[in-house]
């Protein structure tokens, strides 16, 4: 990579004199937008906030109640970011393994199991890896954010 | 959005990309009669009254001798100045590197090229193309590698990065010159092609409708333009104020923004921002992605489509065989032969 085009993805003073400048004209016009519902979006700035200042966090997954096939929910703190919200960045863990895909689709997550889960509404819909029942089948559940 | 003439003298040392000593052309002439940049220059008319021009005093002169259009670094210029496309020429000339394939060693820009017009070597070799808002020059630059002799427009100084990728070629001509008033002969071109350009001027059909009678019978002509959908949608309250924003300062927020979100794609503040505020991820490098995010916001219109719509004004222009490519609102259509 030429000197060139390292300047060209390098951050400089004046690239940050430039954010510093337009990041307050862009927060104010989303105010202004918000208020006259010109901006209309699901997701939340005050919980993205609190979340981001909180840090990542991690937990146990309780209350778990069973709702369709492979499916089952569990309830998850209030003050995470879920797909609700914006983008969540949650983990299931299975015995410390990572379950996943990610954001799957709550019939999918039924039908099909295998590990998918969905971050939703402060829950977390999941299935087991293998099909067993997650309430009966002896394995500890827990979510962690990874940022 | 007509512009006068510009009748000012030139703006930098005059450079004529060929001697010629009048430029005067019949309309449609064939293409195997522009060997080289001297006969291509005589595709360029009076873009008001559509006479032709003459070469006079390093610039380019209309038949009655009262508009005059300067040669600058080779460039004829019939604007004079970027108007409302100064983003483009400060975006273009800074990243004037980063879409071309043969600066990249890349075929991302002739993929694009093929997905949203549909056309291919065989389609363009040998015949004249009008690459109407050229930009850097990343399509021009396929296209003359795919054998066409092209003329590459564009509104803002944009042309002059454009010229230093494919200026040099013969069989290239770059003109500086408005969409909405172009310095053509009905009946030119063999193809046309505007990817991601008209919606970005202040009336997209309305100057969609300028090209068409620039074909010659059977030429065809393929458009893209941004979606009524998804992140181009969402970009729309937005431009208000990030079109007014000085270039510069623009730039360097989404350096910074783009970089960290990048950096940190699961953070909490990076969903939430790219849910209201859609930065973009081409995965082709943090370059193009800072490039295509200050693209995106800058330009002060920002025209969205359906891809009826698009597909309408193909006909309300007389086109036919009008199809929808699989990208959405990539349309291509042809000049009846007769």
């Amino acid at each position: 990579m030429s000197q060139e085009r390292r300047d060209l993805v390098s951050i400089t003073n004046a690239d940050r004199l430039g954010f510093a400048i337009v990041a307050p004209i862009l927060l104010g016009w989303y105010a202004w937008c918000r208020a006259r519902g010109r901006i209309e979006s699901g997701a939340s700035l005050v919980r993205s906030l609190l979340a981001a200042l909180k840090g990542p966090s991690h937990g146990a997954l309780t209350g778990i109640v069973h709702v369709d096939g492979h499916c089952v929910r569990a309830n998850s703190p209030h003050f995470l970011v879920s797909d609700e919200h914006a983008t969540s960045a949650l983990e299931v863990l299975e015995d410390g393994r990572v379950l996943g895909p990610a954001h799957a689709d709550h019939g999918e997550i039924a039908s099909l199991g295998g590990g998918r889960f969905s971050h939703w509404d402060d829950c977390v819909w999941f299935s087991s890896s293998d099909g067993s029942d997650p309430r009966t089948n002896g394995r500890v559940y827990t979510w962690r954010e990874r940022w | 959005m007509a512009h006068s003439p510009s009748p000012t003298p030139p703006r930098d040392a005059p450079a004529p990309p060929a001697p010629a000593a009048s430029v005067t052309a019949s309309a449609g002439a064939p293409t195997a009669s522009i060997p080289d940049r001297s006969a291509l220059l005589r595709v360029l008319r009076d873009p008001q009254g559509g006479e032709s021009l003459s070469l006079q005093a390093g610039g380019l002169t209309s038949a009655d001798g009262r508009r005059h259009w300067p040669i600058v670094r080779g460039i004829p210029r019939f604007v004079p100045a970027d108007d409302y496309a100064a983003s483009f020429g400060f975006e273009w000339n800074l990243h004037d590197t980063t879409q071309i394939d043969s600066v990249q060693s890349t075929k991302v820009s002739e993929q694009v090229l093929r997905d949203k017009t549909g056309l291919g070597p065989d389609d363009v070799r040998g015949r004249l193309v009008l690459d109407a808002g050229c930009g850097a020059g990343r399509f021009a630059e396929v296209l003359l590698d795919w054998g066409a002799t092209v003329v590459a427009v564009d509104l803002s100084s944009a042309v002059d990065a454009a010229a230093r990728h494919v200026g040099s070629n013969p069989r290239a001509l770059l003109v500086q010159a408005d969409i909405g008033s172009l310095p053509f002969a009905p009946g030119t071109f063999d193809a046309i092609v505007s990817i991601g350009v008209l919606h970005h001027t202040p009336d997209t059909r309305t100057h969609f409708l300028k090209l068409p009678p620039l074909l010659k019978p059977g030429g065809t002509i393929a458009i893209w333009v941004y979606p009524d959908e998804g992140e181009y949608r969402r970009r729309l309250p937005w431009i208000p104020v990030t079109s007014r924003v000085r270039s510069r300062w623009f730039h360097g927020f989404c350096k910074v923004l783009v970089t960290w979100m990048r950096r940190h794609p699961r953070h909490p503040m990076s969903a939430w921002i790219q849910q209201i505020f859609p930065i973009s991820s081409q995965s082709h490098g943090l370059e193009n992605d800072m490039l295509d995010t200050f693209d995106g916001y800058s330009p002060r219109y920002h025209g969205v489509h359906g891809a009826e719509q698009v597909m309408g004004w193909f006909r309300e222009a007389g086109l036919e065989d009008v199809e929808s490519l699989p990208i959405a609102t990539s349309v291509r259509g042809r000049r009846p032969r007769s």
